[in-house]
């Protein structure tokens, strides 16, 4: 994973993605218990594309010039299927601001809070998204005031009362 | 009933180990709990291709 992540900081520096962060299943592995997931959600920010629109071409096509073959939704970066996933609203865009910053052994990263990653799934509403914010409740360590004030922000408390009852 | 309340004691030290091994789990290293992931796949992987799913183990073709 290592490797991978090397990679896409070089994306990054190379301006082929903007600021980038792991999210997702794995992002969440960041700050609870590790369960199974197959693939890696990077959320990030797109240069826009000469026809205005945001597109993931560019990115890919790069990728398949470096060898990286996709595989469905994902790229395969160093045996490591990477799914990535520009960021699609107010809070992810936000998200990916506030994004942590920590190291991968010795590879700089970022992490998306666990507030944040906690918004998203509440957004997002599925069942494993529930479960999810079960175990953040349950054994992440989070701000509560940080959290409170995001919900709000982004109209999600009232699911937050419901998923906590 | 008596079975029931003689097995709450022992039901409920499980509980506790169970919860308490959860809580160690998430507080390993990040690099730790991917190689746990890894395990994970390796474990469930057979299963899945048994049932007809295509499953890839990270980085199982980077050896």
């Amino acid at each position: 994973m290592k490797k991978t992540l090397q990679i896409l900081n070089e994306l990054e520096q190379t301006s082929l993605i903007g600021r980038f962060a792991i999210g997702g299943a794995v992002g969440a592995t960041f700050y609870i218990e590790p369960f199974l997931t197959f693939d890696i959600d990077i959320f990030v920010a797109l240069p826009t594309g000469k026809s205005g629109l945001i597109t993931l071409a560019p990115l890919y096509e790069a990728l398949r010039q470096r060898g990286y073959e996709e595989s469905d939704e994902c790229v395969v970066i160093e045996g490591f299927p990477v799914q990535f996933l520009p960021a699609y609203n107010e809070l992810v865009e936000e998200a990916l601001q506030e994004a942590r910053e920590v190291l991968f052994e010795d590879v700089p990263i970022r992490v998306l809070r666990a507030e944040h990653l906690i918004a998203i799934a509440l957004q997002t509403g599925r069942e494993k998204d529930r479960q999810r914010v079960r175990m953040f409740v349950e054994q992440a360590e989070h701000d509560d005031n940080y959290l409170k004030t995001l919900l709000v922000r982004h109209n999600l408390s009232e699911k937050w009362k419901q998923w906590r009852a | 009933m008596e079975a029931m309340e003689s097995l709450t004691p022992e039901l409920e030290r499980l509980f506790a180990a169970k919860e308490a091994r959860r809580h160690r789990l998430a507080a390993l290293a990040f690099p730790e709990k991917i190689k746990a992931i890894i395990k994970l796949q390796e474990m469930v992987a057979p299963i899945l291709r048994a049932r007809g799913k295509i499953v890839r183990v990270w980085g199982e073709d980077c050896a």
